[in-house]
């Protein structure tokens, strides 16, 4: 092995999730990269380890490598850094975290995994999945503390049984910007507009270092110049997902054509995933995508909405508007919520009252919404259902029936989950509803890779030199990623991507 | 039949010196040397004239369009800012582009040049005076997550502005 990962270290982490594949075939197959194309005689740079992409992965595995010792650079094909978690909502899922014990919530990474597990259809890839929970907390209270990114309180997202994620004041580009700090303290310039263009495998069939395009602008494949960076110790992918990238994402999932918007910056497109699949990285989950179910046909991106929605279920009932009835748990998963919503066809409504958004959703949220109104205000019911087409009397009914589900705190017919201090729907008008439709948000599928974050070849073997984290790999939440798991994954998996691509021994 | 031979006066520099003496020399190289620089400070001088730029045929759609555009050129152009306010550039550099275009290694049109916010700054003072002005906007494009975004991410000179926000948030 040339990786300083021991053979033991290598085999406990296999041991702690115990049901991968790869224990079965370690004994198999080789520890190589396919040829990619020449190897370039003369490297313009060089680094022991050289980053791809500035998310939250690609920043924290950085800082890690930089901190044990190596020579770090990084890249980001995009004018800006930050990727898409510089507009991610700011929510880390943490079991056992320091608002959770304010608030005397029981929680466990067991109860954790067994969320993940649930929502994931048994498809997560144990082993990683367990070892994010159990690192969790530690990672969110490194970036609280280590990192310095301020959290400001506990929330809940569908499909987790507790409320269990830590929500940072300014959302992810709290941490984005503490770690681009911390990196520019350590001596670490992140250098945008280098897009990668091809993984160097030397004859040996490690990775050695990349092709880029130095001076790339985002669109134009034809900008910028070629360099080649040398990684004497390893190259991390952290690239993240491909939602924005229409082409790819219709080869895995037909559905997904070009009149799905998508939650994502425009640079997140697959190029980076494909690279290492050129060079035999094997991939996993590619057709699981994730739509968010909370996002509003009545704005761009992400927008303003889901921070509306996603803070009311479980305080305020979805509604059909052909109906007039509720049709889904409001707190289940993104998957069940969304397929749901596609299946009515129509934009769904979520209304909330004075009393439920109030306590819960950020004023500012509410005030931006209304500007542009993908958020509307209404001091009835009645006007609700005029404006959304709702039969008056079915919904009229549904409402009560709602409530009495929040009175008695149980949901006879879907299951949601009813916070305790939950109150019936009308308790403080006027009211607030949007129109939700939903949009691409999350690439479960990506590249395999193992608890050491190492990617794993078609031989079910680590390929040397190679190392990813992030959206970019597969396989860790299954089916179905909850609320708040991708910042936990990113930042635990990068940290430990980028540890171990410090400690590897330099190619010869 | 030999003509009568006279020594050859000495040529070049040395018969020069040897005719007028060392210090007459001195003073009419002195005298060329004063004329030239001061034709290469008038030359530099005048290359703060953008028309002096668009005696260049490459660079010439650029001033036109800074004298006749509706973009930030022409806003510049109205405020007596020249070209080499904002291409900023050293006699070096100067000597550099000479010789790109002698041996024709040059891009036409031009690549779009990335201006550093500290020149925008010379002028418009600090990024948080111009996130005063912009502080009624839904977002403040001056007060966003990339507390040091470059102003030509947005802002373009020869060509209509971007809003490079818009491409994840609404306004």
């Amino acid at each position: 092995m040339s990786s300083k990962v021991s053979r033991k270290q290598f085999l406990k982490g296999m041991a702690v999730g115990g049901t991968m594949t790869l224990a079965a075939s370690t004994l198999a197959g080789c520890q190589k990269a396919m040829p990619s194309g020449p190897v370039p005689s003369k490297w313009d740079e060089e680094a022991d380890v050289v980053v791809v992409g500035t998310g939250f992965a690609g920043l924290a595995a950085a800082i890690e490598a930089k901190n044990a010792g190596a020579a770090v650079k990084v890249i980001d094909k995009m004018e800006t850094p930050g990727g898409n978690s510089i507009i991610n909502g700011g929510d880390f899922a943490a079991p056992g975290n320091w608002y959770q014990k304010e608030q005397g919530i029981e929680d466990s990474p067991e109860l954790m995994l067994k969320d993940m597990l649930k929502a994931g259809l048994n498809l997560n890839h144990v082993d990683r999945a367990k070892v994010l929970t159990e690192k969790a907390l530690e990672a969110a209270e490194w970036a609280r503390d280590y990192i310095g990114a301020e959290f400001y309180r506990l929330t809940f997202h569908g499909g987790h049984s507790v409320p269990r994620t830590v929500q940072l004041v300014k959302g992810g580009s709290e941490l984005i910007n503490k770690m681009l700090k911390k990196l520019q303290e350590l001596g670490v310039t992140v250098e945008t507009q280098r897009k990668l263009e091809r993984l160097i495998v030397d004859e040996a069939g490690r990775v050695v270092g990349i092709e880029a395009r130095d001076g790339y602008t985002f669109g134009d494949e034809t900008s910028g110049k070629t360099i080649y960076i040398k990684a004497k110790k390893a190259v991390v992918l952290a690239t993240g997902g491909f939602s924005r990238d229409i082409k790819m994402r219709m080869i895995h999932d037909p559905r997904l054509t070009e009149a799905f918007e998508s939650t994502n910056h425009p640079g997140a497109t697959g190029e980076a995933l494909r690279a290492a699949l050129k060079i035999g990285a094997m991939d996993v989950h590619m057709d699981w995508i994730q739509l968010g179910p909370w996002a509003s046909p009545d704005e761009p991106g992400f927008g303003y909405v889901p921070l509306f929605c996603e803070r009311v279920v479980g305080w305020a009932p979805m509604i059909n508007p052909k109906t007039g009835k509720r049709f889904i748990n409001e707190t289940g998963n993104r998957k069940v919520r969304a397929d749901a919503i596609i299946e009515i066809g129509v934009p769904v409504i979520i209304v909330a009252d004075t009393y439920a958004t109030e306590k819960n959703v950020p004023a500012n949220v509410i005030e931006n919404g209304l500007k542009i109104g993908a958020i509307k205000k209404f001091d009835t019911l009645e006007e609700v259902a005029k404006e959304y087409g709702i039969p008056w009397d079915a919904f009229k009914a549904e409402v009560e029936r709602w409530n009495q589900f929040v009175e008695n705190k149980k949901d006879e017919d879907f299951n949601c989950m009813i916070f305790q201090d939950a109150k019936p729907l009308g308790f403080q008008p006027p009211f607030y509803a949007a129109r939700l439709w939903p949009k691409v948000h999350h690439t479960m599928g990506g590249l395999v890779t193992d608890v050491n974050g190492r990617v794993i070849n078609q031989d079910f073997q680590p390929i040397p030199g190679l190392y990813a984290a992030g959206e970019v790999t597969g396989g860790i939440h299954g089916a179905v990623r909850l609320g708040g798991v991708a910042m936990a994954d990113c930042v635990v998996f990068g940290r430990i991507a980028g540890k171990n691509a410090a400690a590897e021994t330099p190619a010869a | 039949m030999n003509a009568p031979t006279t020594p050859p006066s000495p040529k070049g520099l040395k018969g020069f010196i040897a005719r007028r003496g060392i210090a007459c020399t001195i003073v009419i190289a002195l005298f060329i040397l004063l004329v030239a620089a001061n034709a290469v400070y008038a030359l530099w001088e005048a290359s703060y004239n953008p028309s002096f730029c668009s005696l260049c045929h490459i660079i010439r759609p650029y001033v036109d369009s800074y004298h006749t555009s509706e973009y930030l050129d022409n806003i510049h152009q109205q405020a007596n800012v020249g070209c080499k306010d904002c291409h900023v550039t050293t006699p070096i550099g100067a000597l550099q582009e000479v010789a790109a275009y002698v041996t024709g290694n040059y891009e036409n049109p031009l690549k779009e040049r990335k201006i550093g916010t500290d020149v925008c700054l010379k002028c418009h003072r600090s990024y948080e005076s111009l996130a005063e002005r912009t502080a009624h906007l839904n977002r403040n494009p001056h007060e966003s997550h990339w507390p040091n975004l470059r102003c030509t991410v947005c802002h373009k000179s020869h060509r209509p502005a971007e809003n490079y926000c818009a491409q994840c948030h609404q306004d």
